[in-house]
C-alpha cells in the first residue's frame, strides 16, 4: 500500500533521513520503532509532504507522492496526527471533526464517519460543546485521531499517541487502533513506547540515525536483548 | 443632552466604519500574520471605485457599494498571489516591510488616476436630509450605521455558520493542521486576504459621502485601525468590534473637548495596551509570544 | 571573530583608497557642480548627504543590531524642530540650537527606547510607530509654539554667534555643503570605528543571534539600548541640519512616512555597512529629483519606482535582509514542532491557469 525507497530528507542543512525504506501493506499495523531523534516523526512528516523528500521514491498505491502538497495527499486517503496534538484550541470538539470533514465534503459520509468515531471515543460525543483546549490531554489526543478519522483515510499515520498519558488512557488508544485497523485503516504508528507498540502491531521497523535497522516480529524484538538495549533503550523482556 | 446624544451617533458612524476596517485587518493579521499597510489605500481604492460605479449606473449606490467590495477583494486576492505569497514563513516584520512599499506604488497609481484634488461622491437622492426625533441627525449617517452593522453581522456568520469561516478560523490557530487535513491552506489565504480587503473597499465608498476622496483618505484611517486592532487583540474579531466602538467614541467627544488632543489619548491608549498586553485586550485561544 | 570581515577579497589597503578616492571627489563637488553641472546639484547633495547621515543612524539598529524601527522620523523631525525652535523662541546660534536638538532627539530616544525595547518584531516597530505618531500629534496641536500643519520659516542662522571666528556664511551654498559634509564625514568615520570596535561586534553578535549573545553573558538589553540611542543621537543630528538647509520647519519632518522611507534607504543601499545606506538615501533623493524634472503629472509620482523597487528587494533579496530577518524566531503559537518556520510546502500549488 505504501512503499518508501531510499528516501532522504533535510532540515535546513541537517541530513534528517539517510535513505529510508520501508513498506506497509493493507489492513496492516506496522511500528516504527527507535530512539528520540532519529528521525521518526521526521519520516512521517516526509510522507505527509510535510518535508521535502530531497531524493528517493514514495509511492502509495502506486502512485508517487513525492512534491505533492500536504492538503493533495490528505485526500488521497492518507491523514497524519501529529505528536503533541494540533488540535485547535479554540474551536469546538465538534466545529474541530468539522475541519477534519471538510474534504471530501459529503454529509452522508461525514455521519457515516461521525458514527464511527463516536463508536471508538464516546466521551468526545458528550464533550461536543466544549472548547478542544479545555479537554484533558487524553482527550485531546482523541479528538486528534477522531478529526483524522472524519475523513474516512484509508491509511493513518499516528506520532506517538501514548506519548504522556496515563496507562488506563494508553489502554483505550490501543484498543481504538485495534478497532480502526479491524474497519479497515491500515495504520503506520510511530511509538517511544515499545511495549505499547508490541501489543498492537504485526510488525516493527527499527530506525536509528535516518536509517532503518531493519524489520523485525514482535518474537523476533522479545528475543534480541542486543537489539533492544542498543537500539531503542529498552533491556527487559517487555 | 441632544448635543450629547448626536455626540454619540457621531461616534457610532465613525466606530461602525473603522470597524469594517479594523476587521479586515484583523482576520489577515490572524490568519496570515501580515500586518498589511496597504488596507488604507485599498480602502481608498473602493472609494474612487465606487464612485466610478456611482456614476455609470446613474446614481445607484447599492451597485457601488457591492462593486467596491468586489473588486478592491479582487485586488487583495492579486495582491496576495503575486506578492505576499512569496514571504511565506518569514518573519512578520518582511509582510510589513512589504505591504509598506506597495502602498507607495499604489498611491501613486491612485494619484496617476485621479488626481490629487478632492472629490466628492454624492448622499444618494433617497438618503438626503435629516431625521427629527428629538434630536437632528442626518438620515445618511443612519444608514453608514445600519450598513455597517449589518456587514459586520454578517461577517460575523460567515465565520460561525460556514464552511469558509470554520476553515478560516482553524487556519488561524494552526494553518499546518488545516492542509493535513486535506484543505488547501494557500486558498484559504488568498480568500481570507480578498474579504478583508473587500471590507475596507466597502468601507470606503460608505464614507466617502461624508469626507470626500482623495488618494490619501486612507492614511488616518488606517492609523486608527491599527489601534484598534492593537487594542482589541490582532486578530480577534470581537476584540476589533469592541475597540473600534471605544476609539469611535473617545474620538467624537474628544474632538468636542479638545479637538487634536483626542488622537493623543488614543495613541497613549495603544502604547498603554502594547506595554501591559501585546497580544491585545481581547486574543482568543492561545497567547502569542510577543 | 572578524567575520565580517572574510568575505573581503580585496587587499586591506583597497577600502581606504577607496575611502580618500571618494573623500576628494565629495571635497572636489562644489567645484565640478560649477564647472559641469547646474548649480542646483549642489543643494540636493546636501540633501543626499542629510538624509544619508539620517540613514547611517538608522543602519545601527537596523543593519547591525536587527531591529526594525517604524518611528525613526520622531528623532529626526525633533532635531529639526529643536534647532528651529530655539532659534527663534530662545534667539540661540545654530551650532548650540543644533547640539540641543540632538541631545532632545537622545533624550526622546532614551524614553522610547526603554518602553519599545520590551518587545520584538513587528511589535516593537508598532511601538515605535505609535510613539513617533505622538510627537507629531504634538507638532500638529500645538500651532502657537511650531506653526501647526503650515510649519514655520526662519531666518539664515549664525554659526554660534561669535562674529569673525568662524563666521561661516551658511547662506552660500558651498559653505553650507561643506558644513554638512563635514558633520556627515565626521559621525561617518567615528560609526566605523564604533562598529569595528569590540561595541559593533556584540550588536552583531545579537542580530545573529540574541540568545547566545545573552548566553555569552553580553547585557544584551542595554547594548540594544545604547545602539537604539545612539541611533537616535544621529537621526537628531540629521535632522538639525535641515534648519539651515531648509530654513524651514515642517511636520513632514516626522511624518510615518519619512520612518518607512528611511527604511528603504537603508534597505536599497544594503545594510550594516554604513556607506550602503548613505548610498541609498542619494538614490532616493535622486530619484525624487529626477522626476520631478519630468513633466507634470508625471513629475510627483518617484514613490512609486521607489514602492516597487522596495517590494522587489523584499521579495527577491531576502540575502540583503538576511542577517536581520534570518535569525531564529520563537515559535508563533503554541502548537510544539509543528512550528510554521518549518512549515515546507513546496511553493504551494501550481501557479494558477
Amino acid at each position: 500500500m505504501l512503499v518508501l525507497a531510499d528516501v532522504h530528507a533535510y532540515y535546513g542543512e541537517s541530513h534528517v533521513l539517510q535513505g529510508i525504506s520501508l513498506a506497509v501493506e493493507q489492513g496492516q499495523i506496522v511500528s516504527l520503532l527507535g530512539r528520540n531523534g532519529v528521525g521518526k516523526t521526521t519520516t512521517l512528516r516526509t510522507i505527509m509532504g510535510l518535508v521535502p523528500a530531497r531524493t528517493g521514491q514514495i509511492l502509495y498505491k502506486g502512485q508517487s507522492l513525492v512534491g505533492l502538497p500536504p492538503h493533495r495527499i490528505a485526500r488521497l486517503g492518507i491523514q497524519l496526527v501529529p505528536e503533541h496534538r494540533g488540535i485547535f484550541p479554540a474551536l469546538t470538539v465538534r466545529e474541530n471533526l468539522q475541519v477534519g470533514a471538510a474534504h471530501p465534503s459529503d454529509p452522508q459520509r461525514a455521519r457515516h464517519n461521525a458514527a464511527r468515531v463516536f463508536a471508538y471515543f464516546p466521551v468526545l460525543r458528550e464533550r461536543l460543546h466544549q472548547k478542544g483546549g479545555s479537554l484533558s490531554g487524553g482527550e485531546q489526543q482523541q479528538l486528534t485521531i477522531a478529526r483524522a478519522l472524519m475523513a474516512g483515510p484509508e491509511l493513518l499515520l499516528l506520532d506517538e499517541p501514548c506519548e504522556g498519558l496515563a496507562p488506563l488512557v494508553v489502554r483505550t488508544l490501543l484498543q481504538a487502533i485495534r478497532d480502526i485497523r479491524a474497519d479497515g485503516t491500515t495504520v503506520l504508528l510511530v511509538e517511544q513506547n515499545v511495549r505499547a507498540a508490541l501489543q498492537v502491531a504485526d510488525s516493527h521497523y527499527v530506525m536509528d540515525k535516518g536509517r532503518i535497522i531493519g524489520k523485525f516480529s514482535a518474537e523476533a524484538l522479545q528475543a534480541d536483548e542486543e537489539l533492544r538495549t542498543r537500539f531503542l533503550g529498552v533491556s527487559a523482556r517487555l | 443632552m441632544e448635543a450629547i446624544a448626536v455626540q454619540a451617533l457621531q461616534g457610532l458612524t465613525f466606530g461602525t466604519t473603522l470597524f469594517l476596517v479594523a476587521a479586515g485587518l484583523s482576520i489577515i493579521w490572524g490568519l496570515m500574520n501580515i500586518l498589511n499597510f496597504t488596507h488604507g489605500t485599498l480602502y481608498a481604492l473602493g472609494a474612487y471605485l465606487g464612485l466610478v460605479v456611482f456614476g455609470l449606473t446613474g446614481g445607484n449606490f447599492w451597485a457601488a457599494l457591492l462593486a467596491a467590495f468586489v473588486s478592491v477583494a479582487g485586488v487583495g486576492a492579486a495582491l496576495e498571489i503575486v506578492a505576499l505569497r512569496r514571504l511565506f514563513g518569514r518573519d512578520p516584520l518582511y509582510y510589513f516591510l512589504l505591504t509598506f512599499g506597495l502602498t507607495f506604488v499604489l498611491t501613486e497609481i491612485l494619484r496617476l488616476i485621479w488626481g490629487d484634488d478632492f472629490l466628492g461622491l454624492p448622499v444618494p437622492a433617497a438618503l438626503e436630509g435629516s431625521l427629527h426625533v428629538g434630536i437632528i441627525f442626518p438620515l445618511y449617517r443612519l444608514f453608514v450605521i445600519g450598513v455597517s452593522g449589518a456587514v459586520a453581522l454578517g461577517v460575523w456568520l460567515l465565520l460561525t455558520r460556514t464552511n469558509f469561516g470554520l476553515l478560516l478560523r482553524a487556519g488561524t490557530q494552526n494553518p499546518e493542521m488545516v492542509s493535513v487535513l486535506g484543505t488547501n491552506i494557500q486558498t484559504i489565504y488568498t480568500l481570507g486576504f480578498a474579504l478583508g480587503s473587500g471590507l475596507a473597499g466597502l468601507a470606503g465608498v460608505l464614507v466617502a459621502p461624508l469626507t470626500g476622496l482623495s488618494p490619501q483618505m486612507g492614511v488616518d484611517l488606517l492609523l486608527q485601525a491599527f489601534i484598534v486592532v492593537i487594542i482589541g487583540g490582532l486578530g480577534s474579531f470581537r476584540g476589533a468590534a469592541v475597540a473600534s466602538l471605544l476609539v469611535g467614541e473617545i474620538y467624537a467627544f474628544g474632538i468636542r473637548i479638545a479637538p487634536s488632543f483626542s488622537m493623543l489619548l488614543i495613541y497613549a491608549a495603544m502604547i498603554l495596551v502594547l506595554l501591559i498586553k501585546p497580544s491585545g485586550l481581547f486574543v482568543e485561544g492561545a497567547g502569542r509570544e510577543a | 571573530m572578524g567575520g565580517a570581515d572574510e568575505r573581503r577579497a580585496l587587499p586591506g589597503w583597497a577600502p581606504h583608497a577607496l575611502l580618500g578616492l571618494l573623500g576628494l571627489l565629495l571635497v572636489a563637488l562644489p567645484a565640478l557642480v560649477d564647472a559641469f553641472l547646474p548649480s542646483f546639484y549642489l543643494p540636493l547633495a546636501t540633501e543626499m548627504l542629510i538624509f544619508g547621515l539620517f540613514a547611517l543612524g538608522y543602519d545601527i539598529i537596523m543593519g547591525y543590531t536587527g531591529m526594525v524601527s517604524f518611528g525613526h522620523a520622531a528623532f529626526f523631525g525633533l532635531g529639526a524642530y529643536i534647532t528651529g525652535l530655539t532659534m527663534v523662541r530662545l534667539g540661540l546660534p545654530l551650532l548650540p540650537a543644533m547640539l540641543l536638538g540632538a541631545l532632545g532627539a537622545t533624550g526622546a530616544a532614551a524614553v522610547i527606547g526603554f518602553f519599545s525595547l520590551r518587545l520584538r518584531s513587528v511589535y516593537f516597530a508598532l511601538l515605535t510607530f505609535a510613539f513617533s505618531q505622538i510627537f507629531y500629534q504634538l507638532v500638529i496641536t500645538l500651532t502657537d509654539l511650531t506653526g501647526g500643519y503650515d510649519g514655520r520659516a526662519l531666518s539664515v542662522p549664525m554659526l554660534w554667534g561669535i562674529p569673525d571666528v568662524l563666521a561661516l556664511n551658511l547662506r552660500d551654498r558651498a559653505t553650507l555643503y561643506y558644513f554638512v559634509l563635514a558633520v556627515v564625514a565626521l559621525t561617518f568615520l567615528a560609526m566605523r570605528r564604533a562598529m569595528a570596535a569590540p561595541f559593533g561586534q556584540v550588536l552583531v553578535a545579537i542580530r545573529e543571534n540574541e540568545l547566545r549573545a545573552a548566553t555569552l553573558g553580553y547585557p544584551v538589553a542595554r547594548y540594544k539600548q545604547v545602539a537604539f540611542v545612539l541611533s537616535g543621537l544621529i537621526g537628531g543630528l540629521a535632522g538639525s541640519l535641515m534648519v539651515p538647509y531648509q530654513r524651514f520647519i515642517s511636520p513632514d519632518l516626522l511624518y510615518w512616512e519619512l520612518s518607512g522611507l528611511v527604511i528603504v534607504m537603508v534597505l536599497l543601499g544594503g545594510m550594516g555597512t554604513l556607506w550602503g545606506p548613505v548610498l541609498g538615501a542619494a538614490l532616493v533623493v535622486f530619484l525624487r529629483d529626477a522626476f520631478s524634472g519630468l513633466p507634470q503629472p508625471y513629475g510627483k509620482h518617484y514613490l512609486l519606482p521607489v514602492g516597487l523597487i522596495f517590494a522587489l528587494l523584499v521579495i527577491f533579496a531576502p540575502h540583503g535582509l538576511a542577517g536581520l530577518l534570518h535569525r531564529r524566531r520563537p515559535p508563533r503559537r503554541a502548537s510544539g514542532p509543528l512550528e510554521r518556520g518549518e512549515l515546507a510546502m513546496p511553493a504551494a500549488d501550481p501557479p494558477r491557469g
